[in-house]
């Protein structure tokens, strides 16, 4: 696991592509490929990354210690075995949960004219 | 796997050379593997279709990045070869400096054009010398164009020798124009790939860029600047090109002179 960042260290400031692979990972382990599909998933297609984009991201991850890549490889009849698979550590969820709590207070307080304007 | 998907996965893997050599070895691999896998879901025309601006401009970033963190404590000197040419770029940009100075002969003019255009060459192939050991694709990409049109307008050059002015005018003239604006763009974008991958002082590669861009608006065919009423773009290009001599002047210094970090390891 990566130490960058000690736990009295404040969290690390992260992109908006990079809380969205965060949260593509989310509570399980994924690979770079189902990572870029959830991510166009959970936004509709709005966000579609290429694999400069996921793997740069990762990348920054990984030296921030928001996420780690897991020792474990699959099985090799059911998927390749070279690929990587990538989790969440504690900092991580950590700061995926602030940041989805600052995104429900801010939906919260919305007006409903703000909800209904085009 | 068929030839053709092999094709493009050796094609994809070439585009990756763009991103740092750390970058690729920790995730070629992986970035050729999702590559596939998104090729065989959405065919090979719609995959490729988005690849090569998802890997520049990540490419540029990563580079962007990696010149911030990069550790400067290990040195070298430059070698014997790299000094050379070093100093016949500052010995063109000197002379293309000189004529801001001093009023120089029509004879001695080609000679100056001479020795301009070989220092032009001279230290895009020093500095690409450098470059490659950080990043061997992109600095390729980067020194080709000034290389090749660079080399171009050097021969168109030496094909006036001799004539009286206006010596780029007559039957050549369209080719002197397209050689001379394709020189200035290489020259710029040999300044864009040297600033990004801050090998040399990026004072002098910012100098090469903004003096090769001004540099073009004093082409004679483009209608801006003129030989008989100067206009105020005149004296944007004339700062061009004297930006221009000054970048080859900065850039020879820094090569052949100036301790460089060393280049990184196998592992790196």
């Amino acid at each position: 696991m990566s130490t960058a960042h000690s736990a009295a260290a404040p969290p690390p400031q992260v992109s908006r592509t990079a809380i969205l692979i965060m949260l593509a990972i989310g509570p399980e382990e994924r690979h770079g490929y189902a990572i870029m599909q959830e991510v166009a998933r959970i936004t509709d297609g709005a966000t579609r990354l290429g694999p400069g984009g996921v793997y740069t991201t990762i990348r920054r991850l990984l030296e921030d210690g928001l996420i780690e890549e897991s020792d474990e490889r699959p099985d090799p009849e059911m998927d390749d075995q070279r690929r990587r698979y990538y989790r969440l550590t504690g900092l991580g969820r950590t700061v995926v949960a602030a940041e989805a709590r600052r995104l429900q207070s801010l939906v919260a307080a919305a007006k409903p004219w703000a909800l209904e304007a085009r | 796997m068929t030839s053709a998907a092999g094709g493009n996965d050796r094609l994809y893997r070439g585009l990756l050379r763009l991103y740092p050599a750390d970058y690729r070895a920790q995730f070629s691999d992986q970035m050729v593997q999702l590559f596939t896998d998104h090729k065989r879901e959405v065919g090979a025309t719609r995959a490729w279709l988005r690849a090569p601006i998802d890997v520049i401009t990540t490419a540029v970033g990563e580079h962007l990045r990696r010149n911030r963190t990069v550790a400067h404590s290990m040195t070298v000197a430059p070698t014997p070869v790299t000094r050379l040419l070093g100093l016949v770029g500052l010995l063109g940009g000197a002379s293309l400096l000189a004529a801001f100075v001093v009023d120089i002969p029509n004879d001695a003019n080609y000679i100056r054009l001479f020795v301009f255009g070989i220092g032009g060459l001279t230290v895009v192939t020093a500095i690409h010398l450098r470059q490659r050991q950080r990043s061997p694709g992109l600095a390729l990409v980067g020194a080709i164009p000034a290389l090749v049109f660079g080399t171009w307008m050097f021969v168109m050059e030496l094909l006036v020798i001799g004539r009286e002015p206006p010596v780029f005018g007559g039957t050549f003239g369209w080719v002197f124009f397209w050689a001379s604006i394709a020189s200035w763009l290489g020259y710029a974008w040999f300044g864009v790939v040297t600033f990004l991958l801050h090998q040399v002082t990026r004072i002098g590669a910012a100098a090469l860029v903004v003096g090769s861009l001004l540099g073009i608006l004093g082409i004679d065919r483009l209608g801006l600047a003129s030989s008989t009423e100067p206009t105020i773009w005149n004296t944007v290009a004339l700062t061009g090109v004297f930006l221009h001599g000054l970048a080859w002047v900065i850039l020879g210094l820094d090569v052949a002179f100036r301790r460089r970090p060393a280049p990184p390891t196998a592992s790196a």
